[in-house]
């Protein structure tokens, strides 16, 4: 079978309120009488019942009925005395009797939301590229899904030679260089070190600091990434980002991993600033994706983008 | 079977909390929470805060976000820890994990199984664990935190997600807390901090606001 580009593109790991379906809420609408009128009493209605939470709502829409009748979104939350009061003003007598329908409660995130929303009231929609690029699976180019390919690759050679169950690896995309590699050490009596921990303190090393001394007998790539920099430093040391003062952690680095990163992983990348995360296998108690959604909460101080990838292929 | 469990052998915990797990160990723990207010709080557990914080001053004069703790097991203190997040340039290096990195250290020295010494330790820290170390407390299985104030910013024991009883079997078992034992003390330590005013500094290398400057 042949092969679309789409079918190597990592899919988008999004917040919640990108995936989900379309929630409803009840609004009073009425039906419009006088055409004529339309505009001056949806102008009216704005004025009177402004409609807080629900911009995105057009206020009007023309039925499909044979006769093209036309509705105005009256007012939500309130009672039928606090409206009715309101309606009696002479210049609302081309309303007929408001009744209740369920609109779009938020906004359209994605083109599909809107399609759905549009099925029960029209709304406005502002599309977000970035956001329709990831969904549509165009957001990388041939060359960027290439290099993300390769280091998908190098990481699961090294899971095969270390013979661990999890690897991480950690990328400078900005010079396409591998900083670090690491693979999982629960199994030597420490609950903690976890591939991506273990990634994150070769990085904090590369820096000066790191808290882990840790002989390393299942990391054989490591040496030779480390190598690889010093080469890469002393031929362009401008290129080498991070040997650069400015280097704050690990901004604007990829990190790569072979299982979904846990709860405690998963935050430990949003303590060092990570710019983005590759995995291959979800994790049914993960923080990127699967239980929680770590990368977007929007309480936290740094949000990243986290991409599920294809299980490379063996050569 | 949890609350027996506790009873044996965290005996930092004042006797009367005991009295309530008993009586009826299925009182929620927020119930038990509410109890033990710092007013009433027995003066060994205070103690046991009061050290926590002597590593909180400790890191903010080494410049680091001031948070501290202590693991007690069997009524001694077998690990303590501190922010050291700028000295290891590694943001994960926070003071649960050093503690629970001397845990480790500690029970190979001892030649005890480090699980079984987790399993019997209370934590004491300054400040709610952060959504990481929730999930590494849970790991090594600790079953008790006593924590200072929430942790608004990070969280992971309520604030911003509730690491500490999520369903997350694979992670390890759920762990109980005690919030906003000495809070008024920890969150005082963080502003110290966040004003970058460190009063502990000589005078020289006190940093000055821009305001100040200007004048």
């Amino acid at each position: 079978m042949l092969k679309t580009m789409s079918d190597d593109h990592p899919l988008a790991i999004l917040h919640q309120d990108y995936v989900k379906c379309v929630e409803l809420t009840d609004v009073f609408v009425s039906v419009i009488q006088c055409k004529k009128q339309t505009a001056s009493v949806a102008k009216a209605l704005c004025e009177d019942f402004p409609l807080e939470n629900l911009q995105h709502l057009k206020r009007v829409r023309s039925c499909n009925s044979k006769d093209g009748s036309l509705q105005v979104v009256v007012c939500q939350g309130k009672t039928q005395e606090q409206f009715d009061a309101v309606l009696s003003d002479v210049k609302y007598s081309c309303l007929g009797k408001p009744f209740l329908t369920k609109v779009p409660k938020l906004k359209p995130l994605t083109r599909k939301q809107f399609e759905e929303c549009k099925l029960y009231w029209p709304v406005t929609f502002h599309e977000n590229k970035r956001i329709t690029k990831l969904i549509n699976l165009s957001y990388f180019s041939e060359d960027e899904i290439h290099k993300i390919q390769s280091h998908m690759k190098e990481l699961f050679n090294h899971k095969e030679k270390s013979k661990t169950e999890n690897a991480a690896l950690i990328v400078d995309p900005k010079v396409n260089t591998v900083l670090a590699t690491s693979c999982d050490r629960r199994h030597l009596e420490h609950p903690l070190q976890h591939a991506v921990m273990l990634c994150i303190d070769k990085v904090a090393r590369l820096q000066g600091g790191g808290m882990w001394d840790i002989k390393e007998e299942c990391c054989i790539l490591e040496n030779k990434s480390i190598k690889q920099l010093e080469e890469a430093n002393n031929e362009k040391p401008e290129m080498c980002s991070m040997q650069s003062a400015e280097q704050y952690l690990c901004t604007g680095y990829d990190l790569y991993a072979t299982t979904e990163p846990c709860v405690m992983c998963a935050m430990a990348l949003v303590h060092s600033r990570i710019g983005r995360v590759f995995y291959v296998f979800p994790h049914e108690d993960g923080g990127l994706g699967s239980k929680f959604q770590i990368h977007t909460e929007r309480d936290l101080n740094h949000n990243f983008e986290v991409f599920k990838c294809a299980l490379p292929e063996k050569k | 079977m949890r609350y027996l469990i506790i009873h044996a052998v965290n005996r930092p915990i004042p006797m009367r909390y005991f009295a309530i797990f008993e009586l009826d160990s299925t009182v929620h723990w927020q119930n038990i929470t509410k109890y033990c207010n710092s007013e009433r709080m027995d003066d060994i557990q205070q103690n046991w805060m009061v050290r926590s914080f002597n590593f909180a001053e400790e890191a903010l004069q080494a410049g680091e976000v001031p948070v501290g703790c202590i693991i007690v097991y069997e009524d001694k203190i077998i690990a303590v820890g501190k922010n050291e997040v700028n000295e290891t340039k590694n943001a994960t290096r926070h003071a649960e994990i050093v503690a629970i990195d001397q845990v480790l250290k500690w029970s190979k020295e001892q030649d005890i199984n480090s699980a079984l010494v987790f399993s019997k330790s209370v934590l004491y820290v300054t400040v709610e664990p952060c959504i990481m170390c929730a999930g590494a407390l849970r790991q090594v299985g600790i079953p008790l935190i006593i924590f200072g104030c929430h942790n608004e910013r990070f969280g992971g024991c309520g604030s911003i997600l509730s690491i500490h009883d999520a369903s997350l079997e694979s992670l390890g078992p759920s762990f109980q807390c005690i919030g906003g034992i000495m809070k008024e003390r920890a969150v005082d330590l963080l502003k110290r901090f966040y004003q970058g005013e460190n009063p502990n500094a000589p005078e020289d290398k006190r940093k000055v606001k821009k305001d100040e400057q200007k004048v």
